[in-house]
Formats: C-alpha cells, sequence, structure tokens
C-alpha cells in the first residue's frame, strides 16, 4: 500500500481509526433481547393507534348518525379498517434480521428491504389511509347529498376540514414521492442484476 | 419473536461462534458502524443491534461460506436496514457515480489531521446508497474482489468497475490515496 506513513491514505485512515471494544456479554445479548421484544410491542401498539381510532370514529358514526346510507357508509369504513389489521401486519417492519438473512448477498437482501418497504406503503394505503377517507367521507355525505340546513350545519366545521383536506393532501403527496424514490432504487437494482446476468 | 427464544437454553456452540467472530470482528464492526451513523449514540445502539443480530444468526452458521463473509453479510443487512429506517428517503444518498461530481466540503483545509482525514471520509461514505457504502467499506477493509463480490452479491466485472471509481474518488479527495499501485 502506498504512503501508509503518510497519514492520508484513505485505507490507513479507515484502519487506524479509534474504536472501542464492543463485544457483548450473554447478559447483555438477554438484555437486549427484552428490549427487542418491547420495542417490538411498542412498535405494533404505534401501528394500531391510527385504525383503532378510525373503527371508533366509524362505530360512534354508524350508532348516532339516522341517515341509512351515511350509516352504511361507516360501516363500510368499519369493516375496512378491521379487515385493515390483519392485512396491514402482515411482514410488518419488525426490529429482527430475519433466520436466513447471512445467506443472502447484500444486493438481494437491499433488494428484498426496499421492496417490503414499498409493499407496506401501498398497504397503509389501502387498508389505513383508505378506511380514514372513507370514514371522513361518510361524516360529509349530507353536505352532497342533503339540502341547505345540512350545509348549514357543517359550516362551523370548515376550518377543522380545510386542515384535515392539507393534512391528507400533503400526506398522499409526500408517500407517493417515497414510493417514487424506493420505485427508482428497485428500478437500480434490477439494473445491476441483469448486467450480472449477462 | 424467532431467535430469541433459545437465549435461556445457552447454546454454546452459537456463544463460541459468537465469541470469536467478536474478538475477531470486533473493531470492524464498529468500523463499519461509523459508515453508517454518524450520530455516536444512534451508532452505538447499531453496534449493539448488529452483535445482538450476529449472535442471533449464528444459530443458522453453517459454514456455507467463511465466517468472514457471514459476519460482514450481517452486519451489513442490519446497518442497511438502519439507513432504510432513519433515513425514510433516498433522495440524499448518492451512488458512486453522483459522489464523484458532489464537491467536497473540506477541500482546501489542511489534510495534516488524521481525525479530521477520518470524518472526511466518514462523510463520504455516509452520503452514499448501502450497496456502494458496502463496496466502499470493503475496499478500505483491504478485501479483495472476489470477497467483496462475496459479500455484495455483484458480478466482479461490477466490482471491479466500482473499486476504479472508489479508488479515483478516494485519490482525488485525499491527494494520496486511493492505491493505484493495487
Amino acid at each position: 500500500m502506498r504512503n501508509d506513513s503518510s497519514g492520508n491514505n484513505p485505507r490507513t485512515i479507515w484502519q487506524n481509526q479509534p474504536v472501542a471494544p464492543s463485544a457483548m456479554t450473554l447478559e447483555a445479548i438477554r438484555r437486549k433481547a427484552r428490549k427487542l421484544h418491547a420495542k417490538t410491542r411498542r412498535e405494533l401498539i404505534g401501528t394500531i393507534a391510527a385504525p383503532l381510532a378510525v373503527i371508533v370514529f366509524s362505530g360512534l358514526g354508524a350508532a348516532i348518525f339516522d341517515d341509512p346510507r351515511q350509516r352504511t357508509v361507516f360501516m363500510l369504513a368499519l369493516a375496512w379498517a378491521v379487515a385493515g389489521q390483519f392485512f396491514l401486519h402482515r411482514g410488518m417492519w419488525t426490529a429482527t434480521l430475519p433466520g436466513d438473512a447471512a445467506l443472502t448477498t447484500g444486493l438481494e437482501f437491499y433488494r428484498r428491504e426496499i421492496e417490503r418497504r414499498s409493499d407496506l406503503f401501498r398497504r397503509v394505503l389501502r387498508w389505513s389511509f383508505g378506511p380514514l377517507v372513507l370514514a371522513i367521507g361518510a361524516l360529509l355525505l349530507p353536505i352532497v347529498t342533503g339540502g341547505a340546513a345540512e350545509r348549514g350545519a357543517y359550516r362551523n366545521m370548515i376550518p377543522f376540514l380545510t386542515l384535515l383536506a392539507v393534512w391528507l393532501g400533503g400526506f398522499f403527496i409526500v408517500r407517493v414521492r417515497q414510493q417514487r424514490q424506493l420505485q427508482r432504487e428497485i428500478e437500480e437494482l434490477n439494473d445491476i442484476e441483469r448486467e450480472k446476468k449477462r | 419473536m424467532g431467535g430469541t427464544a433459545s437465549i435461556d437454553s445457552g447454546d454454546t456452540s452459537q456463544d463460541h461462534l459468537y465469541r470469536n467472530a467478536a474478538d475477531q470482528y470486533g473493531s470492524a464492526l464498529e468500523r463499519l458502524a461509523r459508515a453508517y451513523e454518524s450520530d455516536p449514540d444512534k451508532r452505538r445502539d447499531l453496534v449493539q443491534e448488529i452483535h445482538f443480530q450476529l449472535w442471533r444468526s449464528f444459530q443458522r452458521f453453517d459454514s456455507r461460506c467463511s465466517t468472514r463473509t457471514w459476519v460482514y453479510r450481517v452486519a451489513h443487512h442490519v446497518a442497511a436496514s438502519h439507513v432504510l429506517r432513519e433515513r425514510r428517503t433516498f433522495s440524499r444518498l448518492v451512488n458512486l457515480e453522483e459522489l464523484d461530481t458532489l464537491p467536497d466540503k473540506h477541500q482546501g483545509q489542511s489534510a495534516a489531521d488524521q481525525r479530521m482525514n477520518l470524518e472526511r471520509l466518514s462523510v463520504l461514505i455516509q452520503q452514499l446508497k448501502p450497496l456502494d457504502r458496502q463496496v466502499i467499506i470493503s475496499y478500505l477493509e483491504d478485501m479483495d474482489a472476489a470477497s467483496i463480490g462475496e459479500i455484495t452479491g455483484l458480478s466482479p466485472a461490477n466490482v471491479a468497475m466500482r473499486d476504479h471509481r472508489i479508488k479515483n474518488i478516494l485519490a482525488r479527495r485525499f491527494h494520496a490515496g486511493g492505491d493505484h499501485a493495487q
């Protein structure tokens, strides 16, 4: 290797960096495993919160409102959110690697992780965002189908509805942008794999 | 959660494999974590996570590949997942080709200070996408093209091309390194 003594060689710089001893004792590994269990539980509770709010909101809506069309839409949103709990959490981000991870190369693993993330986005959109939009639609149904009296009653909600629309739009735009970036990344990895097969 | 159930059963073979790997590659894993995480606290967590997943992975170690390849694969996988979770977006990460066109923020400063050079190098690596990061870390750890290919899954030609780019970038940024002689 050239210029080892100059202190300017990247390999020398990299390999000579000061590091602290880092091996974990088995006791530390046990502690880490317990922390990981707790983290997975917390993450799961976090992902349940939003759909749970939709379920409660739709249930209340179906019970309170008299309009049969409105009640039907609330019931649909409720059923959608409940079904979403099952589909959304299949293969969700977990705090651990798959057991066979070390058998896969960096390229395969990276690609799998990106596809998983991309798939998760689609599922969030379908099973979490969808029921939320439908539940809000059910609440706003009388504005579209009702008379002037109903529209008047909803006038006070305009600031809230405006904020809600901005949040929903923002959420959607950010997520779609992220999805495009993931797609580009997948295409780049596809090119590398094609090149490898040639 | 798979894998953690056997923690209390004390699988000695798994423990033995882990201890050997930690002794042999502990420092390399620390360096690898630096390439993926700049925040010292998060880096400490990442190192612990790598060690934990490494210990866990040895339940399935079947000598299909060398211990070194196994250790680096697990470490890179954990670190790449960390990047994906933390960054949430790829917009700020670049590949080697794009990195070559980015300005060096430290250009013009004295390169004599070892710590500053390490900082420059770390910043450079942390801008890269995970796959290119794997290649540059392996290169800096003195691995040959075959080993890099085994860890990353890239073809020999692809590794050679990336290796060449890395050498050029490093030579330009550090004026002396690059190791063209190899």
